[in-house]
């Protein structure tokens, strides 16, 4: 048990209380009423035998008064009992391992200090008040649980240490795992074993089934924090990361409510110079989403940050109302025309190439050039290495039917044939009309905005049965008699249109209506490729960064920074095949930044991003009743005493004046029933006969 | 002082601070016990042990060698040619000698308004100063302390009891005892045998003391001895502490009364049964008295 005093400034008090009896006593020897007696020499005689029988008794009374005044002075510092032999009780030595919850949850706030902080002040006082240990040993609950010891510790120092210096990790964290690992450090020694698990409880942290413990484990849990309102920012996305020049992305972010009361939220997003805010009100234990459209400048190149926050007080964790993408503006998409001479005229191949200079995110390449796109017409030996190459980028290829060609047999499912149509020079040809309203080639069309994408008519086409147009087909456009116009399908990877409207306008009226050019731009924005953004975008909270460049890197030297510009420490991976680099140390819920830094000019050009996001799972700030905890740990385990301290007492201590005054009066009234003792039965009088 | 009151506060027409006239009234129905006869060199109203000149015939013996031919009874040796002498019964006086201890410890009372010891020593020597003188016997009075402070001789008359009981009123307590001291610069002051009376708190060696009066018991005096104690010294009331101080040798004790009483008291006890055992073994007699008790009772004892 320790003591403390609350007031020790007053423990001078119980000194001098000490003092006083003691003084008095020596007063009260020195200074008593003077008696003149002639029969002195009897009476001195009479002392030296009786002086060795009553002086224990005297100083009995002594020290009753003493121990009594300085125990009621005692009183008055304030004495607290705190923490005692154990959490889990017992006093023999004993084997403790601590597990303490560092994970993102830990960051809240737990009234005017975090989660973490007072679980690392308890940690530090069951580390001082367990008794007296034989082993200890402390596991982090991370993502990855880790131990202080690879065995278990014979000093408290380094824990201490540890847990003086510790931070919240901001990784998801796994109780299951953090107590698998206690239990395989506590499985390796014998005797009294002892597991303090300090830990908010966290849902998301708690959710495993709990993994059995080793014999005769005492298992303490100690839950730290409450459950508060939390609004998370539980995801940030992008209609597209790497738009196209002059391509505006849609920015979605889903807000969370974890509380039961209904909220209003502001989120603040903001990309380069620009800043949207939208508010929106979420139900309790609901989620709403907002969404803003930024555009980039199609000059800009190299990586953005997208930043979203929510903004506003009253919400538990900071850490999840920041969320971070990066977009990158593309470079414009490399579109081949392969249109053998005689397979379309002149005037269409010359729309084509006009069509590709003013849609300003492509750009026309020689068909021996890598291209993400291809139009092409004619035989199919013509085209198809640019066909494959393009697959193989996973871009699309509009292929152009003919009266030389219509498609590869190979190509078309089930093998459809059909034939050529060409209506006279004073016909109006065929109409166009809706094949699905649904295709995402028409999605831009839905609001009118842009016109109709079918109005207008062909009088040149490729007809087959539309019956037979063969499964895997989209038919967005077909012509008023079904035969598609417009139809798409997946193959090797990319995408193969099948572009059933000349655009020579001669044979069609359709390349005269404003919806032409936005369908035409529409088609290609479906067909081009896909790329997957860099995987340096992206790192978990507790895992490592790396950047690989993608070009070659000027003279300077590379770092990581935080959001704070702080240099983060990072090695040099020789063991790639290209140079990349790797944060030295776990990271945290965040955007940081490699850049390339030049001594000289004391500069820093950043050149990449790596987004660490909260974890998800750490969101939600409700915790599980360590009831249930216990309830599982005991249905599972073949020991385990298990007990919850009472916290309050062991953080402000038991107040103890009370006793101490109860005992000092207790040794008033001892001393006072000794003196009525000695009084009413005093040594009689005995007159001497005469 | 029957009561035990103080002779300073009797009327005027008192005889001295320690005999009043009613106590001088009571005292003269008393006569001088037998028991106390003693040998004296005057003839008076006490037979004496020892044969001599009188007028009372004693009986007849056969004359011995070295007896004085004055006695021989010259007319039945002339009846009967024998030589007998006619002895008689001695009339003597009494000769009484008083020892009064003045020391300071005789100056204790238990009581704020009770006698001290030296009080009470006073009322009985002139009580019984009165008394012997009464019928005209002899007393002496010796006050001593460390040694003899004052000596009156012995003196029978109605001038020497009044000489007597004015040494008795100006004495004043003075400072240690040495009691067998006293007694033996005592002795050679006395000229005849009788009876010495010492009256003292006997606070001293019980051993010393009675060599001391060894000496006196040789030569054929008979001893009594009046201790005269103060209830306090032999109950040590009270129930605190004190700060106990010898008047004599200013020697201090602090005790608590009842923590020190048992073992006190069997000191004392020790101390009287030591005092009374010698004296039994040497004959003499040995009166213990309290100053809260009557010394016309006392003296009453002497002489019945």
């Amino acid at each position: 048990m320790a003591l403390a005093f609350q007031d020790p400034g007053l423990l001078w008090l119980a000194a001098a209380a000490g003092a006083v009896p003691l003084v008095a006593h020596l007063v009260a020897r020195t200074r008593p009423p003077e008696a003149i007696l002639p029969t002195v020499e009897f009476l001195q005689r009479a002392m030296r035998g009786v002086w060795r029988l009553r002086r224990p008794q005297d100083w009995l009374m002594l020290l009753l008064r003493i121990l009594a005044l300085v125990i009621l002075a005692l009183g008055f510092a304030r004495p607290l009992q705190l923490a005692g032999e154990g959490w889990g009780g017992g006093t023999d030595e004993k084997h403790l391992v601590l597990v303490v919850d560092r994970s993102a949850s830990m960051a809240g706030q737990a009234g005017a200090q975090s989660r973490f902080s007072v679980a690392t002040a308890r940690a530090l006082e069951a580390l001082r008040g367990a008794g007296r240990l034989a082993s200890v040993n402390l596991v982090w609950i991370d993502a990855v649980p880790d131990a202080l010891h690879p065995d278990m510790g014979r000093t408290t120092e380094p824990l201490e240490r540890a847990l003086r210096e510790a931070a919240v990790s901001g990784e998801a964290g796994s109780g299951a795992a953090a107590l698998a690992l206690a239990a395989e450090r506590l499985a390796t020694v014998s005797g009294t074993r002892e597991l303090v698990v300090i830990s908010d409880f966290q849902t998301g942290s708690w959710s495993e089934a709990l993994p059995p413990l080793p014999e005769a484990t005492r298992l303490v849990w100690i839950p730290v924090g409450e459950t508060a309102d939390n609004l998370s920012l539980a995801a940030l996305e992008s209609s597209s990361t790497q738009p196209l020049p002059g391509e505006s992305i849609e920015v979605l972010a889903r807000i969370v409510n974890h509380g039961n009361e209904r909220r209003r939220a502001r989120i603040s997003m903001t990309l380069g110079a620009q800043r949207q805010t939208r508010e929106l009100e979420i139900e309790g234990n609901g989620e709403g989403q907002v969404s803003a459209e930024f555009a980039l400048d199609p000059d800009e190149s190299g990586e953005l940050p997208l930043r979203a926050a929510l903004e506003g007080e009253g919400d538990a964790l900071a850490g999840d109302d920041g969320r971070w993408i990066v977009v990158r503006q593309r470079e414009p998409l490399a579109v081949a025309l392969s249109l053998p001479e005689g397979s379309v005229s002149e005037e269409e191949r010359e729309v084509w190439s006009r069509l590709l200079r003013s849609i300003l995110w492509t750009r026309e390449v020689a068909p021996g050039d890598p291209a993400d796109l291809a139009i092409v017409a004619g035989p199919t030996d013509s085209f198809l290495p640019l066909a494959e190459a393009v697959w193989k980028k996973k871009g699309g290829v509009i292929f152009r039917p003919t009266a030389a060609a219509g498609l590869p047999t190979d190509w078309e499912s089930g093998g459809a044939a059909g034939s050529w149509q060409k209506s006279g020079a004073d016909e109006a040809g065929w109409s166009l009309k809706t094949g699905d309203e649904k295709d995402p080639l028409l999605a831009l069309f839905a609001s009118g905005e842009y016109g109709n994408p079918v109005a207008g008519s062909a009088r040149d086409r490729w007809r087959i049965d539309p019956a037979e147009a063969g499964p895997g087909w989209a038919v967005p456009v077909r012509y008023v008699d079904d035969v598609p116009a417009i139809r798409r399908r997946a193959i090797n990877g990319g995408s193969l249109w099948w572009w059933n409207l000349p655009l020579d306008p001669e044979l069609a009226s359709w390349t005269r209506q404003p919806a032409f050019l936005p369908l035409v731009g529409e088609a290609l924005l479906l067909s081009r490729p896909d790329r997957a953004d860099p995987p340096h975008w992206l790192a978990y909270a507790g895992g490592f960064a790396r950047w690989e460049p993608e070009d070659y890197l000027e003279s300077g030297e590379v770092v990581l920074l935080d959001e704070a510009g702080t240099n983060l420490a990072i090695t040099e991976d020789g063991t790639s095949l290209g140079r990349s680099w790797i944060s030295a140390a776990p990271l945290e819920p965040g955007l940081f930044r490699w850049a390339l830094r030049d001594r000289e000019l004391q500069q820093d050009r950043v050149l990449a991003h790596t987004v660490v996001p909260f974890p998800e799972s750490e969101m939600d700030p409700g915790a599980i009743d360590p009831a249930s905890l216990v309830a599982a740990a005991a249905d599972g385990q073949s020991s385990s005493a298990l007990a919850k301290p009472d916290w309050e007492k062991m953080r402000d201590g038991t107040p103890l004046w009370p006793w101490f005054v109860a005992i000092a009066l207790a040794l008033f009234a001892l001393e006072a029933l000794f003196l009525m003792l000695r009084r009413s039965s005093p040594q009689p009088a005995r007159p001497i006969a005469s | 002082m029957a009561d035990g009151r103080p002779a300073n506060r009797e009327p005027a027409e008192a005889l001295s601070r320690y005999l009043r006239p009613e106590d001088a009234r009571l005292l003269r129905a008393m006569t001088f016990s037998p028991r106390m006869m003693v040998d004296g060199a005057l003839s008076g109203k006490h037979r004496s042990r020892l044969r001599g000149a009188s007028m009372e015939f004693h009986e007849y013996r056969s004359y011995a060698p070295g007896d004085s031919p004055a006695l021989v009874d010259w007319r039945v040796f002339a009846r009967s040619d024998r030589l007998h002498l006619r002895t008689f019964r001695l009339e003597t006086h009494l000769e009484c000698h008083l020892f009064l201890d003045a020391s300071a410890s005789m100056d204790f009372r238990s009581e704020e308004d009770g006698l001290t010891k030296l009080d009470w020593a006073s009322h009985f020597a002139a009580g019984l100063a009165y008394v012997v003188t009464l019928r005209q016997d002899r007393i002496s009075l010796t006050i001593f302390d460390e040694g003899p402070r004052a000596f009156l001789p012995p003196g029978g008359t109605r001038g020497h009891f009044r000489r007597m009981l004015s040494m008795l009123d100006t004495n004043e307590a003075g400072g240690r005892t040495d009691l067998a001291g006293a007694l033996e610069k005592s002795l050679p002051l006395l000229r005849r045998r009788g009876t010495v009376i010492v009256v003292s708190d006997f606070l001293a060696d019980p051993a010393a003391v009675f060599q001391a009066l060894a000496a006196y018991t040789h030569r054929g005096y008979r001893v009594f001895l009046f201790q005269v104690l103060t209830p306090a010294e032999l109950n040590l009331p009270g129930s605190q502490t004190r700060r106990y101080v010898d008047p004599e040798t200013g020697r201090r004790v602090t005790a608590h009364s009842d923590t020190v009483r048992t073992a006190y008291l069997e000191e004392i006890e020790a101390h009287q049964r030591a005092l009374a055992a010698l004296a039994s073994r040497r004959g003499i007699g040995l009166v213990q008295a309290r100053t809260d008790q009557s010394w016309l009772a006392q003296i009453r004892d002497l002489t019945r």
